[in-house]
């Protein structure tokens, strides 16, 4: 499927905004919009715009300056994604309803099958599908009952062509028959999200003409079907804000592709970080490479006994100078600037007996992981 | 009472309450809660919103436009607008069962606490 880029209703801006908000309003309302529903995103953002203002009003009438009275007005708000979210778990549409309460009703039917298959265990084939049944459906949705943990059953709703990003869906807890399930655990419910590798696998053809990032970041979430939130403060470390152009002409381009003509605009003059992204929870999260990295930093232990022996045997190398080998060959290799030893903050290493301890992104654990198994290791008698 | 630890069923016997009296825009009404409750309420609009907008989604409450112009604007066309909301005819008789329901409770936990001089009947009076 190609789509083109839609331009029309881009983001509120600071200078975008209709009734001159300050900016720091507008770009609070911009990023909650990005993430509400696409139907109610206008009438929501115009009511919360109302209360800000008022609420800005009030509080400088009280003795703020109007600064801090709108950081305050914004901060009683509390975070855009969580306000969002709220927002969110309010908005399916009858029609999925309908088809989830037709499927209810249909493993209700089913109920002894289901339970015997339940039971069971039996493996994590649909007990029911929606696609292979007479559940009246009336949407591409797909719906069907699994095998979930400890004799549960999983209902999972699953868009067309998503992928294996599974979602706590709470939207029937209305239903009480639902709500009993899921309480006493014997009921699990998911919606399907497209995973990371299949966003990026989502292809459109797009033609930017130094079009606002903002429209850019918008068309991926509407491409993707997810609301997408932008962390704007983190961009602005690389000089980015929502209307830095993005140029890219492309019959079939991803996220990674849109992603990396950006990164290839600001190159230059930020050669250690650049744009990123994640798929979390349903949502498209868009901040800097080193936000992520010291997000998702962790610790992990790597046993180098296999490495010493099998250097031993073959060279006769001691510990002590097999230990130093690694590490050189790590913090050479894997993003070099950012290891403590390097003058980086990103990534520390240290080694105990013939264990090392990495504290370190992600990202870096992969590649460690990676060169450690390039090296011959003696198994273990 | 501990402000900030609403539960969602109380926050919206307070909202159904306060359009029980007249209709009323957001802000108003988080202003008016935390009035009449001497402060000590106080629906933040993280909470009150979603809430409007999910009794509205269950027809207990209705919703229109009002224009407001204020003197920065008056001369210009349009103006920011406010959301008024308006308590419907199957709000009003929710509200009535909630507070029916919120009575009986009160009674029935008076009747325990209460000295041993007063009967239950007393204690429903003093709770009402």
């Amino acid at each position: 499927m190609n789509l083109k880029l839609r331009r029309e209703s881009a983001p509120a801006t600071a200078e975008g905004s209709p009734s001159g908000l300050a900016p720091s309003i507008a770009g609070w309302l911009g990023v909650l919009g990005t993430m509400l529903p696409r139907r109610q995103a206008a009438a929501i953002r115009e009511e919360l715009e109302s209360h800000l203002q008022e609420r800005v009003r009030d509080l400088m009438v009280g003795g703020l300056a109007e600064a801090e009275a709108t950081r305050r007005a914004i901060a009683e708000l509390g975070e855009a994604a969580e306000l969002a979210s709220k927002y969110r778990a309010l908005s399916i549409e009858p029609q999925r309803r309908l088809v989830m309460y037709g499927l209810v009703v249909a493993v209700a039917g089913a109920g002894l099958a289901l339970g015997v298959a339940a039971v069971s265990g039996g493996g994590r084939q649909p007990i029911l599908d929606s696609t292979k049944t007479a559940v009246p459906t009336g949407s591409d949705l797909r719906l069907s009952v699994q095998p979930g943990p400890h004799g549960s059953l999983e209902l999972v709703v699953q868009p067309p062509g998503a992928g294996a990003a599974r979602t706590e869906l709470p939207i029937v807890q209305d239903l009480p028959i639902m709500a009993e399930a899921i309480k006493r655990g014997s009921m699990r419910v998911y919606e399907v999200q497209p995973a990371a590798s299949e966003l990026d696998a989502l292809r459109a053809e797009v033609d930017f003409d130094r079009t606002p990032m903002a429209d850019v970041l918008k068309f991926i979430g509407e491409r993707a079907g997810m609301p997408v939130q932008v962390n704007w403060s983190r961009l602005a470390d690389l000089g980015l804000d929502p209307k830095s152009p993005v140029t890219l002409k492309a019959k079939s381009a991803g996220m990674g592709v849109i992603l990396r003509a950006i990164n290839e605009a600001i190159a230059s003059s930020s050669k250690d970080d650049g744009v990123d992204w994640r798929a979390t929870n349903g949502v498209i999260e868009v901040a800097t490479r080193s936000y992520f990295d010291r997000r998702e930093v962790k610790l992990v232990i790597y046993e180098l006994e296999g490495i010493i022996a099998a250097r031993h045997d073959t060279y006769g190398e001691e510990r002590v100078k097999v230990m130093e080998e690694v590490i050189q060959l790590i913090q050479g290799f894997v993003f070099p600037s950012g290891w403590q030893d390097n003058g980086g903050d990103l990534a520390k290493l240290t080694v105990v007996g013939d264990r090392m301890f990495v504290e370190a992104p992600a990202r870096f654990q992969t590649q460690i992981r990676w060169m450690l198994d390039q090296l011959p290791a003696k198994m273990p008698q | 009472m501990p402000s900030g630890e609403l539960r969602s069923e109380d926050g919206e016997l307070i909202i159904l309450s306060v359009l029980a009296d007249e209709p009323a825009y957001g802000y108003a009404i988080g202003k008016g809660v935390a009035a009449r409750s001497g402060g000590e309420i106080r629906l933040t609009p993280g909470v009150l919103y979603p809430l409007l907008a999910k009794l509205e989604r269950q027809g207990l409450i209705t919703s229109s436009w009002e224009t407001v112009r204020s003197e920065r604007n008056e001369d210009e066309q349009g103006g920011r607008r406010r959301k008024w909301y308006r308590l419907s005819a199957k709000g009003r008789k929710r509200l009535s069962q909630r507070v029916q329901a919120h009575r009986d409770y009160l009674s029935m936990i008076a009747a325990f606490i209460s000295p041993p001089s007063l009967r239950p009947r007393d204690a429903k009076e003093i709770a009402e």
